[in-house]
């Protein structure tokens, strides 16, 4: 396992450097903004109605947190920690499968089941490893220009983030692990992802059902670790992970290369 | 240069063991009662069409694919419940792929790890072969791909061997080395399955040889009772007129050209020469064809097989 662990780790070192360049960027640029908009008096004179403002979840975005909360540390954050995620959970399995790398690892005695394990480790240290550093260049961000927020609430938001991120990793990886299907796999990540941030965002009546009501609907930059949330969140992780499992032990791997060359 | 040392396998032992194999792929069955036995120190050699089957057959044999019915043994653990035997196992994929990080020795060590294998022999493999090991995998070519996947597919010495069109993208050299290292590992004692398009030039290296046609065994035998089996073709050219009554009942279906008769004679030519006595003769030219080219023309290189007689003791 820890060589299928390690190996992948190295494949997908450089596209780990380019979504960490691109949280970087986003840390900077955005934490400071909030100084230059409040000095700007830009939050005075709000461009949207009230009713857009709450929607967008903007309400609240002349005080820092409501500022972090709507941008970097609410969709901004997660469109680019949720990509990454769904990216290396569709590649892990799927993306090897589909690419023909898989044919070395499985005929050469590792057993599926440390093949998958191994595989969602990996795609687990990237996000993880993400979601920290990005958790960390904000707290830091928010540190250096003095905005009033309790750094430990920063902390809680980024674990909310980040266990979103691992959460349509999971699906990704399942789905992949399922189908062998990379494409397939980003696409049902990616309508589940933004199915579940919708029906949080307008508060629908399913919102209840939405991991984004469940880790961000108590405003963890205000309250702190919701810790309900995180373990139901880990739960569903746990379940999409399992069911992908299954499928991956009882399939064909890389049925395609024979399919297409076969004859009827 | 032998780089392999010898590993004391027993010679005899059945290591690869497909009983009554079938794999349906969607509603299409794509094998279908295959049966395949090779023991230790055994080169079977399955050849075949595009699309008989062959690549499924070994794709089920290390467990990539599950059979639909039937049993597949490897090193005497089915398939799906001897991950850790298929260490033992080397698998060269067609078309094969790497991915594009790191050198040759890189991709070399990440074989020998998966392998709990050292990563000398790999690297003495790669050597051989031509490969520099400092070059970038994603930098290779298709030749140097091939070798390099040769390179991790046989560097561990593995007991049981299964190439899939192991002779693409390989020059006269390549497959001069590969040919040896075969040899070597066949002599150690290890099982080999060629499978291949063509049968040369492995033709001379196989002990079996089995045919695949659209996912059934068309013919299954010993590949010298099939060499022994080939038909021989004769240009007799007489001095006088020949004895065509006589060499008609050898070959009815002989062709004559003034005084030259050209006519098949079976793998045992004695009967002709034995009518050839008493006559005064020009000149004689017999030819036999190699198995390999024998067998493509009995398939037809891409076309299924019908209708056509057998040769040598399949069925």
């Amino acid at each position: 396992m820890t060589t299928v662990t390690l190996r992948r780790l190295r494949v997908t070192f450089g596209s780990w450097l380019i979504w960490l360049l691109g949280l970087a960027a986003l840390a900077a640029v955005y934490v400071p903004l909030y100084r230059r908009y409040e000095a700007e008096g830009l939050f005075r004179a709000g461009p949207l109605p009230d009713g857009v403002s709450d929607v967008l979840g903007l309400a609240n975005l002349g005080t820092p947190t409501g500022f972090l909360g709507a941008t970097i540390l609410g969709p901004l954050g997660l469109l680019v920690l949720v990509s990454a995620a769904i990216t290396y959970g569709a590649g892990a399995v799927a993306g090897d499968e589909e690419r023909g790398y898989l044919d070395l690892t499985v005929s050469r005695g590792v057993p599926r089941f440390w093949v998958y394990v191994g595989k969602a480790l990996a795609s687990g240290v990237s996000v993880v490893s993400l979601g920290a550093a990005f958790t960390a260049m904000v707290g830091w961000a928010v540190s250096a220009i003095d905005l009033p927020i309790v750094l430990t609430n920063v902390v809680a938001t980024g674990m909310a983030l980040t266990l979103l991120a691992i959460l349509h990793a999971s699906i990704a990886l399942a789905v992949g692990a399922a189908t062998g299907r990379g494409g397939l796999a980003k696409v049902v990540a990616g309508t589940i992802a933004t199915a579940g941030f919708v029906v949080w965002a307008l508060e629908t009546s399913g919102a209840r059902y939405s991991p984004y009501t469940w880790l961000l609907g108590g405003r963890p930059l205000e309250t702190g670790v919701p810790w309900l949330g995180v373990l139901l969140t880990l739960a569903a992780s746990l379940a999409a992970w399992f069911l992908g499992l299954v499928a991956f032990l009882s399939r064909d791997i890389g049925r395609w290369r024979v399919d297409s060359t076969s004859r009827p | 240069m032998t780089v392999l040392p010898p590993r004391g396998i027993p010679a005899g032992d059945v290591l690869v063991r497909v009983e009554d194999l079938t794999k349906t792929i969607g509603r299409r069955p794509v094998l279908s009662g295959v049966d395949l036995l090779v023991h230790g120190g055994e080169v079977a050699a399955v050849v075949g069409p595009h699309g008989s089957g062959k690549s499924t057959l070994l794709r089920v044999l290390v467990d990539l694919l599950r059979p639909s019915s039937g049993s597949v043994t490897l090193l005497g653990a089915t398939s799906r419940r001897g991950a850790r035997r298929r260490r033992s196992v080397g698998f060269l994929p067609a078309p094969v792929r790497f991915q594009p990080v790191g050198t040759v020795r890189s991709t070399l060590g990440y074989a020998a790890r998966l392998s709990g294998a050292p990563v000398a022999p790999f690297r003495d493999l790669a050597r051989r072969l031509g490969l520099d090991l400092r070059s970038r995998t994603a930098g290779l070519d298709v030749n140097g791909t091939q070798r390099l996947a040769i390179a991790v597919a046989l560097g561990h010495r593995p007991r049981v061997a299964l190439l899939d069109e192991p002779s693409t993208a390989l020059d006269a050299n390549d497959l001069s080395v590969l040919t040896d290292v075969l040899r070597e590992l066949r002599d150690d004692g290890a099982a080999i399955v060629l499978a291949s398009h063509r049968l040369d030039p492995f033709a001379d290296l196989a002990d079996h040889v089995t045919l695949l046609s659209q996912g059934t065994v068309a013919l299954d035998g010993s590949a010298s009772a099939m060499r022994r089996s080939l038909p021989t073709t004769a240009a007799v050219t007489f001095a006088a007129s020949p004895p065509l009554a006589d060499l008609a009942t050898i070959d009815p279906g002989l062709e004559v050209n003034g005084h030259q008769v050209r006519l098949t004679v079976g793998p045992h030519p004695g009967r002709l020469l034995r009518l050839l006595a008493g006559h005064t003769i020009e000149s004689i030219e017999m030819t036999t064809p190699s198995l390999s080219d024998a067998l493509v023309e009995y398939y037809g290189e891409d076309d299924p097989l019908e209708g056509r007689s057998v040769i040598g003791d399949g069925p």
